[in-house]
């Protein structure tokens, strides 16, 4: 009886601490149904720095769509910044299978010589900052020319090693009595890899492109480095351009960028708590 | 058999190679050469490195920032992992719940940490109402906890999970076995728990790391380019370098940095391989 | 399953998004501008000039003839062309033989006026110097008889007394001896008597002072009052200032007054003379000899000083009647330090030119004065004549009623008649004063001698004393006997000089007889161009080859003082004139080649020089220009067009007009296209820039260089309102 008790207490704190963490969710929500003048009157002291302090309702006080219409009727702007984004996000996710399935499976079922090495490179690329690889990134697409395209930030994104890391720890956790089975039937590397590998490790690769969507899609540092025409920049450049004058776009233009990265985590939840989980299973 | 593995690797290693490996070891040459014109320098920019203020300080943020959010992250993760594992019912909901940071895009919550933080901001008001004096967020040493803070909003349900996996794995009979010796919880946590989780650790601490890089989008959007010095990161002061145009520098920064790096892993490597 | 619908919702989110993308781009295509653009252009700046205007002749002819002629025939019509020496039109012979019938009767009639005058005036001029004559014999003759009473007074008195010295003398001589003293009584008596003399000529003098200021006193008030009468309508009907007023004086009464003054001013010598010969021989030589009344003003040499006071006195007194408004009267009233007696030295030398010519007086009367005191007396006149009206509201009350004449009114005239004996007040006093004390002086003598002739007569024996005190007794008759014999001479000289004075008087000027010779000589002429006119047998020919323009009689009634006939002189060629506005003004000038095209185009001249390009006088909008058209090429009164093309040099910078837009301030701008990256990509949008024009007409404007290069895109046209920054979409 105790126990019970116990775990039911625990429910408090815990709802508690996953209200918090959900809070700015809503927040950025809740922001959307208000008006400019609304917002205005609840955030006039971080706007313009009145005096008195900002608050904030739960619900807006005159819910309306309108900034919402506005963005998504008169501004066509937003547009180009949202497919450019979606641009990117899907070339990396599909530049990432193609390269990393095969390398992630390579290193996962093979032994060769330096595939250590490999791996602690691939760990070591992993954990660098985008900060430290921007000159060495930036040095190579000015070589090849292709700054201020969408390239500069898809090429480097899709040869990024963490994916690899992450299908490689869910290849790993294949059994090797199916390869073996395989290799008896008579199956090449190719078969085995796309008739068992792929099948088997599907999660692994979803998970990964859940994670990889999700990180190129909130991308800034690289677009910001690498793109300097506007008409290219992704959304998450465009955001920061709004300016506290327009916070009702403001919103309205989060709230767009929250959904569809909202909608494909709610889909693949299931995946990405597996990919997510395969990393911290043992080697 | 090794020929094909090292073919099925060879595509994107080539990509690996030819986007970072390369251009990085053009980096370590530039780490020894003027910036304007390319002269031999030796390990003068390495002096110029770590005889700046700026990269002193931000190095010590970064350095700081690591030691004190991982293991934060970690343990708190931990502990919410295994009151989450204990939960019967509403644990996929909280598990969501507790999930959605990692998928929200930092631009679209730049407005609201702007609005909490914000000297007039929310958090202050709450404060005040609660008769605490209003705390300068972004403005004072407090920024280092907004950056503590907005990490640990962004990662604790992305460890959680980690930390689930690696409970998941832990055989319930072990646990059957130990209550039936008469184990206390407290008992069964450190004496099963603990030890069973420990190879999950070192992926754990190594993902938490990864991540502790990514909060400076969180800290660029909300607070620019030279936000208060409690929380400039190396990450600032190489964009900053990069914007300058101070490729000398940033060369032997990227180096050491990557130097680093490499020694961390190898080193968590190590002490994890030894358990 | 839930992730197949999580998987469709994203689906259709990504399908929403589409749809709001074209959605929103076809939203925002609305709001773009649509422009048709060109680049600059090198071309001149062409000035059209073009106006209509009429064909007129260089010269007109007007053709006059002789008024109230009746016209018999009219030979030529509106429009029609004549040659040199054509017949025009024609007046009746019958009528104009009448006029000059009666105009010869006329003529014969003004000759025989003319002669009437002639004698009329000899009469009249032998009559007023019989009347003069007359006067000036009657004067002579009463001074002359009371200079004889006078010196026959004066022997008589002398006569008592050398008998009364005598018998003093033959008394002293029969009791000599007896007293010391006798010789100085006699000198005592003689010294008393002398002094009686003395006192009683004094007395005789002031009295002749008194009676002449009083005349004076009285002529002043009369020529005041007259003045008053005549010289205000004048003045308010003319309203002028002083100066003026005096100018439009009637000459004639200045004159007269001047005259009188004259007069009276010889009068003044004559009886001075008398006063100053002490010895009665002496006052009838001095009155015969001041026979010539003219010169004696002028010649009486020691009596000048005397004299010109007065004269002055008199002058002032013309002056301040004449003018009665003057501020000199107001002075000579106020006493303001206007001491006339004090000028009388630098006055002097001028007072001949000052009497004879009355008009000047006042000018230099002024000037003297403010030469001799720095009082500037025009100057202040001038500036007071303003305030004038308060001294002289005894004439004009207010300036607004100066419009109309006035007449002084009784009450009027006896205030000025009171202002001027108020002037004079001071001075009839002064004499009034000197003639009693000039009396009390003689009667102190008087006594003195009694007394002491009885005294004397006391000392002596009864006898002798009887003898002595009717010897004296007779003294002091004939004395007596001499005084009223001097006064009555003064009298007389005063009675008679006026009646010279008045005899003297100008006839008014007749020019009667001028004007008659005047309109007989106009008669003569007229006579003559009558008989001009006969000679021609009433026609009248066209004097140079033209056009007839326009004809003002009319066959059968009588021509009027105005001209027959207007006729072009075509002899002296054509010209084109027309207005054209202040804008075309500027682009055309003398010497420009023009082309002239008739209404209907049909004729067509080209190059031909602008003669002139002038202001019309009354509007600044309208100029006219001319152009001399050459013979026989247009007709006159036709309609013609002119066509002038003014080119610019070539601008490298010319834009269409439509492109030109003005900004808030006035200043020109154009609209360029630029291209820009937005988010959307490259766009092109409007960009103001500010541009200097350096000429324009109706199409197209010359710009500055710099601002606009060769190669920049400028919106000439666009289907919505363009702005500074507004999106653009060239098509």
């Amino acid at each position: 009886m105790a126990k019970k008790f116990v775990r039911e207490i625990a429910y408090l704190p815990l709802i508690l601490l996953a209200g918090i963490i959900c809070f700015p969710v809503l927040f950025a929500a809740t922001g959307v149904f208000m008006q400019q003048w609304e917002l205005e009157d609840y955030l006039a002291p971080v706007l313009t720095g009145t005096e008195g302090m900002a608050s904030w309702p739960l619900l807006p006080h005159a819910p309306t769509l309108r900034s919402l219409v506005e963005l998504l009727l008169d501004s066509p702007q937003f547009f180009v910044m949202f497919w450019n984004s979606l641009k990117i996000s899907l070339c990396i996710l599909v530049g990432q299978t193609v390269f990393g399935v095969p390398a992630a499976w390579g290193l996962a079922r093979f032994e060769f010589p330096g595939k250590q090495a490999v791996l602690l490179l691939y760990i070591v690329l992993m954990l660098m900052p985008f900060q430290v690889l921007m000159l060495p990134q930036y040095l190579v697409l000015d070589r090849f020319r292709l700054l201020d395209t969408h390239a500069a930030v898809i090429l480097p994104a899709v040869f990024s090693t963490f994916p690899v890391f992450i299908m490689y720890r869910f290849f790993c956790g294949i059994p090797e009595a199916i390869l073996e089975a395989a290799r008896i039937d008579g199956a090449g590397h190719l078969q085995i890899f796309f008739r068992i590998g792929i099948p088997l490790g599907a999660a692994g690769i979803v998970s990964s492109g859940i994670l990889g969507f999700l990180e190129s899609w909130n991308m800034i540092e690289q677009p910001m480095t690498f793109l300097k025409t506007k008409s290219l920049w992704p959304l998450s450049l465009f955001l920061p351009e709004i300016g506290l004058a327009e916070v009702g776009l403001g919103f309205a233009a989060a709230f767009m960028m929250l959904v569809p990265a909202l909608l494909l985590f709610l889909s693949g939840q299931e995946y990405l708590e597996q990919g997510i989980a395969a990393a911290a299973l043992k080697e | 058999m090794e020929f094909a593995g090292v073919l099925f690797l060879l595509p994107g290693f080539a990509g690996v190679v030819c986007f970072t490996l390369l251009p990085f070891a053009e980096v370590v040459r530039r780490s020894f050469q003027s910036a304007v014109t390319a002269k031999w320098v030796g390990w003068t920019n390495y002096v110029t490195v770590f005889t700046n203020t700026a990269f002193r300080m931000a190095a010590m943020n970064t350095l700081r920032f690591t030691g004190v959010c991982i293991p934060l992250l970690v343990a708190l993760s931990l502990v919410l992992a295994v009151v989450l594992q204990k939960l019967h019912t509403g644990k996929n909901l909280l598990k969501s719940m507790l999930l959605i940071p990692v998928a929200v895009p930092a631009a679209s919550v730049v407005l609201v940490w702007k609005v909490l933080f914000h000297s007039n901001g929310l958090l202050n008001g709450l404060l005040l109402k609660l008769g605490v004096q209003k705390i300068g967020w972004m403005t004072s040493g407090a920024a280092f906890s907004v950056l503590v803070v907005s990490y640990l909003w962004k990662n604790l349900g992305y460890d959680m999970i980690l930390w689930l996996a690696g409970l998941a794995g832990i055989p319930e009979d072990i646990y059957e076995a130990a209550r039936v010796d008469g184990a206390s919880e407290w008992k069964c946590f450190t004496r099963i728990t603990i030890p069973n989780l420990l190879p999950s650790l070192y992926t754990i601490t190594v993902l938490s790391f990864l991540n502790s890089f990514k909060v400076f989008r969180e800290a660029w959007l909300v607070a620019g380019d030279y936000p208060h010095q409690s929380m400039y990161l190396l990450q600032h002061l190489y964009n900053n370098w990069f914007r300058e145009l101070s490729f000398d520098k940033i060369s032997a920064a990227a180096v050491v940095n990557a130097i680093v790096v490499l020694a961390l892993i190898l080193v968590l490597r190590r002490s994890w391989e030894r358990e | 399953m839930k992730n197949g619908k999580l998987v469709r919702i994203t689906a259709m989110f990504f399908v929403l998004m589409l749809c709001f993308t074209i959605l929103s781009r076809a939203a925002d295509q609305l709001s773009v501008a649509a422009v048709t653009t060109e680049r600059p252009q090198n071309r001149m700046i062409e000035h059209a000039v073009r106006t209509s205007g009429k064909i007129v002749q260089n010269q007109e002819l007007a053709v006059t003839t002789l008024p109230d002629q009746r016209v018999t025939a009219i030979y030529v019509r509106e429009g029609q062309r004549v040659a040199k020496g054509d017949l025009l039109f024609e007046v009746d012979t019958t009528l104009l033989e009448e006029q000059i019938l009666n105009q010869e009767q006329e003529m014969e009639k003004q000759e025989l006026m003319v002669k009437d005058a002639k004698s009329q005036k000899e009469v009249s001029a032998a009559q007023k110097a019989n009347s003069q004559a007359q006067a000036a014999e009657q004067y002579s003759l009463s001074t002359k008889q009371a200079g004889v009473q006078l010196s026959r007074a004066k022997q008589q008195l002398e006569q008592a007394k050398k008998k009364l010295k005598k018998f003093r003398k033959s008394a002293k001589s029969g009791k000599s001896g007896n007293s010391g003293g006798g010789e100085g009584d006699s000198d005592v008596e003689e010294a008393l008597l002398q002094a009686l003399q003395d006192k009683t000529d004094a007395y005789v003098a002031a009295q002749g002072e008194l009676r002449a200021l009083e005349w004076e006193i009285e002529n002043a008030v009369y020529t005041a009052k007259q003045n008053a009468i005549n010289g205000t309508a004048t003045l308010t009907a003319q309203g002028r200032t002083f100066t003026g007023a005096a100018d439009t004086d009637d000459t004639r009464d200045t004159e007269s007054v001047a005259m009188m003054t004259k007069v009276e001013d010889e009068v003044k010598n004559t009886w001075l003379a008398v006063n100053e010969e002490k010895e009665v021989e002496n006052t009838c030589l001095a009155v015969g000899e001041e026979e010539d009344v003219e010169d004696t003003c002028l010649t009486v040499g020691a009596g000048e000083a005397e004299i010109v006071p007065e004269a002055i006195d008199a002058s002032e007194s013309v002056l301040v009647d004449e003018t009665a408004v003057d501020p000199v009267s107001a002075f000579a009233e106020g006493g303001s330090g206007f001491d006339l007696d004090i000028e009388i030295e630098d006055v002097t030398g001028q007072l001949p030119s000052s009497q004879e010519s009355g008009n000047d007086e006042e000018s230099n009367f002024g000037a003297e004065i403010g030469d001799g005191s720095d009082y500037t007396l025009n100057s202040d006149m001038g500036s007071t004549s303003g305030s004038a009206e308060n001294d002289g509201d005894m004439i004009i009350d207010d300036p607004v009623n100066q419009t109309e004449p006035q007449t002084p009114k009784a009450a009027e005239l006896a205030q000025i008649e009171q202002t001027v004996r108020a002037n004079y007040s001071q001075k009839l006093a002064a004499a009034q004063k000197k003639v009693s004390d000039a009396q009390a002086g003689k009667e102190t003598a008087e006594a003195a001698l009694v007394k002491y002739q009885q005294a004397q007569l006391a000392a002596n024996d009864s006898l002798n004393t009887q003898t002595a005190q009717q010897l004296a007794s007779d003294v002091q008759t004939a004395q007596q006997a001499y005084e009223d014999a001097a006064l009555a001479a003064n009298e007389a000289a005063v009675v008679s000089g006026r009646a010279v004075a008045i005899a003297n008087i100008a006839d008014p000027s007749n020019s009667s007889d001028r004007m008659n010779e005047i309109s007989y000589e106009q008669m003569e002429l007229t006579l003559e161009k009558l008989e001009g006119l006969k000679k021609t047998k009433g026609k009248v020919c066209a004097e140079a080859d033209g056009l007839i323009t326009k004809i003002n009689i009319m066959t059968g009634e009588k021509t009027l003082d105005t001209t027959a006939l207007l006729m072009a002189d075509l002899s002296k060629g054509y010209r084109f004139t027309a207005d054209i506005t202040k804008e075309q003004q500027k682009y055309i000038g003398t010497g420009d080649l023009v082309r002239l095209t008739s209404g209907d185009g049909k004729q067509k001249l080209e190059d031909l020089p602008v003669e002139s390009v002038s202001a019309d006088e009354n509007s600044e909008e309208i100029y006219h220009v001319t152009v001399q058209v050459p013979e026989d090429s247009f007709e006159i009164g036709r309609n013609v067009n002119l066509d002038f093309v003014r080119k610019s040099e070539t601008y490298p910078v010319t834009v269409p007009l439509s492109a030109l837009h003005l900004d808030e301030k006035q200043q020109p701008y154009v609209l360029v296209v630029e291209e820009y990256n937005s988010i959307m990509g490259t766009e092109q949008r409007a960009r103001k820039v500010s541009v200097t024009v350096l000429e324009q007409n109706e199409s197209y404007a010359a710009l500055a260089e710099g601002a606009i290069g060769s190669e920049t895109e400028i919106i000439v046209q666009s289907d919505k309102a363009v702005d500074n920054g507004s999106r653009v979409r060239v098509g």
